[in-house]
């Protein structure tokens, strides 16, 4: 299993011990994080050394008006060797197919790679590589990589994305409350106090959960191809020596319950959905 | 040229009946599974048959809604389930999955598949892609301009359907967890708790993101006019007050549209019944501008419960010449108010006269869920209901 890296720093240069594979979020094109970089920047970043492999992100919601620089933009990509692109909207999965690009396409629908047969229509649309959602159990994981050939990621470690609005939801609270603009707030839900971190960018607003995700202890149930590591708003010392830990168990210099007892330390045990099933139906079936 | 489609929601059979008799073209409904409002009713499969085999005689249509994300679990006795709602009788399925439209394609290459807004389709490509599909009808995502709208509609050859009225999710369907992780229950599974209408708490004003709901009855001539061809409400877990109220006024906006005699006079009659069954204020939201503070609200759940549903007709007394029905809310003897009925017709009337269900004459109908008794010239079509206007003389409003 390779990890990728999702990193908030100018270089590269502190995460290269670590991996050579990097998710980078595309200015302009990407919603649901924090940091994000221009094609240049990027670039620059891929040509510190041949074996960086590069997956941009794409995931904004598009529009009519996005779509004669969206084409332009996919053509331009395809010409410099990035690893792959991580798409929400199917409208990049169609000019892809029409203008017959090469760079390789990852399934991101966020909160729906939820099942196998899914993942399979998209592995057959052309989609080698999907990120599973969030929100699923790890049976529900296991079933899903025993039954597709699709290549599958899950994020590891970061900080969930819950939810996103075309609505600019900071702006809007502090036009109405007439309050000092913000593009990030942390909230404290009424009844449950769980904190959550509301950002925005010119694209929407996104809401984060706040507590890590820490899917250590099933690192050895889930045969995926990829481990995200999403530093967002984890201290960038600390989030190297996660990775610095990973690293050693994927050298046999530690167990795994070492590795997990470690990097719980560093980052807390929150294993959101994989061992707890939300439920849906209220009423009993008729 | 086809008239525009009304499309209603049914939570139930009931629902059903009432809100195709008030005027809905179709109704789109939630089987017991694979449907994203798993707490309305719902339909069984033999209530589903008897949905089509009412909507069919009146030349209607019904949807069946199958736009839940589907975990490994769901996938198990997805085809049965199609094979089995086909031979009810519906007339098309609302999809997300695009692996689901496959299938159904598989199963039966006639039947209709329209896309749910749950894809949130914002743009002409991503039409093209379910179109390519196999798909005959596209429900457009929540977010987009009138402009936006037309140019998909004028690139695409594709039937596309939108939301005209109702209750708006504040963040893109598809994209909110929300519910699953504040409260557990699965938004994307028919769950969703509306954790966007909770408040939050910040270090200085609690913070809000609750919606106001959409009201699109100023620019149904503009939907028109650009070619969409169904128009949605929102609302499966609604009354049959509200929905023969929507549904009605609606019909009457359509109807005098197309027969060159809405006004402004009658649209203001018309906008003022949809506002007496709001329970929220309303917006356009993205229709005709970009969306702004002024389409949200910032201090918690802002919802007015509506007290003129007065009641259900359910028959007529002779001996007493008096229509019977079921009391829902508070009135008395000396208000002002409306009967209307699934066949557009209004009755205004001030009540000189109650009974109770044993002819007793009472003054004031206090206890909803009471039979009781008005008299009136003559009987009136089933699901004809009775609407305050005025209290005693007094404004209502």
């Amino acid at each position: 299993m390779r990890k990728i890296i999702i990193p908030t720093t100018k270089t590269l240069t502190d995460y290269l011990p670590y991996s050579k594979d990097f998710i980078m979020p595309l200015k302009d094109y990407a919603v649901d994080y924090k940091k994000d970089y221009t094609l240049e920047e990027i670039l620059k970043l891929k040509n510190l050394s041949k074996d960086i492999n590069i997956y941009l992100v794409m995931n904004k919601p598009i529009f009519n008006k996005d779509l004669k620089e969206l084409t332009s933009i996919l053509k331009e990509i395809d010409k410099y060797g990035f690893k792959g692109i991580l798409f929400y909207d199917v409208s990049i999965l169609n000019i892809h197919k029409k203008l017959n690009l090469k760079t390789d396409l990852i399934w991101n629908n966020t909160h729906m790679v939820t099942n196998y047969k899914t993942c399979d229509f998209y592995l057959n649309e052309g989609c080698k590589y999907g990120v599973l959602s969030n929100e699923i159990t790890l049976e529900e994981i296991k079933e899903i990589t025993k039954n597709t050939k699709m290549k599958l990621w899950l994020l590891m470690i970061g900080y969930p994305v819950m939810a996103f609005s075309r609505r600019h939801l900071l702006k809007n609270y502090t036009t109405f409350h007439k309050l000092k603009e913000t593009k990030s707030l942390e909230v404290k839900e009424h009844t449950t106090h769980n904190l959550y971190n509301i950002f925005e960018n010119n694209f929407g607003t996104s809401i984060k959960k706040q507590q890590i995700l820490n899917a250590t202890m099933i690192i050895d149930e889930v045969k995926i191809d990829g481990m995200i590591f999403k530093e967002e708003d984890i201290n960038h010392e600390c989030f190297l020596k996660v990775l610095d830990l990973y690293q050693k168990y994927e050298n046999k210099k530690i167990t795994k319950e070492e590795l997990l007892t470690s990097v719980t330390n560093l980052i807390g045990s929150d294993s959101n959905f994989l061992f707890n099933e939300t439920i849906y139906q209220v009423k009993k079936d008729g | 040229m086809a008239k525009i489609e009304l499309l209603s929601p049914a939570g139930d059979l009931e629902r059903l009946k009432v809100t195709l008799l008030y005027g809905a073209d179709a109704v789109y409904i939630g089987g017991k599974n694979y449907s994203l409002r798993a707490n309305a009713t719902n339909f069984t499969k033999e209530e589903i048959k008897e949905g089509c085999l009412f909507a069919h005689k009146l030349n209607k249509k019904v949807y069946l809604t199958l736009n839940i994300v589907l975990h490994n679990k769901e996938l198990k006795d997805l085809k049965t389930y199609i094979k089995d709602v086909i031979e009810c009788g519906i007339d098309a399925f609302i999809v997300s999955d695009p692996y689901v439209i496959k299938l159904i394609r598989k199963i039966n290459k006639d039947i209709e598949i329209h896309v749910s807004t749950q894809s949130s389709i914002t743009n002409i490509e991503s039409a093209k892609f379910y179109k390519e599909q196999n798909t005959n009808r596209i429900v457009l995502a929540r977010e987009l301009s009138k402009k936006e709208i037309k140019e998909i509609i004028d690139e695409v050859n594709i039937d596309t359907e939108v939301f005209i009225h109702g209750a708006m999710c504040t963040c893109m369907s598809g994209r909110c967890t929300l519910s699953n992780y504040v409260t557990n229950r699965d938004a994307n599974r028919g769950g969703c708790s509306q954790v966007c209408r909770f408040l939050f708490d910040t270090d200085t004003k609690p913070f809000t993101m609750a919606t106001k709901d959409l009201n699109m009855a100023r620019y149904i001539k503009d939907l028109i006019e650009i070619g969409v061809k169904s128009l949605k409400v929102e609302g499966r877990m609604r009354s049959l007050y509200y929905l023969a109220t929507v549904i009605g006024t609606y019909r009457k906006i359509i109807d005098d549209i197309y027969n060159n005699d809405l006004d402004d006079e009658k649209l203001n009659y018309y906008c003022a019944t949809l506002s007496r069954v709001a329970n929220r204020e309303v917006s356009t939201h993205f229709f005709l501008k970009e969306e702004d503070y002024t389409d949200e609200y910032y201090s918690g759940r802002n919802e007015s419960s509506n007290q003129d549903y007065l009641g259900l007709i359910i028959g007529y007394d002779d001996k007493l010449k008096s229509l019977v029905f079921l009391e829902r809310n508070y009135f008395e003897v000396g208000d002002q108010v409306e009967i209307f009925t699934p066949d557009k017709k209004t009755y205004n009337l001030v009540i000189e006269k109650l009974y109770d269900e044993d002819n007793n004459e009472i003054k004031v109908g206090r206890h909803p869920g009471e039979i009781l008794k008005i008299p009136f010239k003559h009987n009136l079509v089933e699901y004809s209901m009775i609407r305050l206007i005025k209290k005693g003389g007094k404004a209502d409003e």
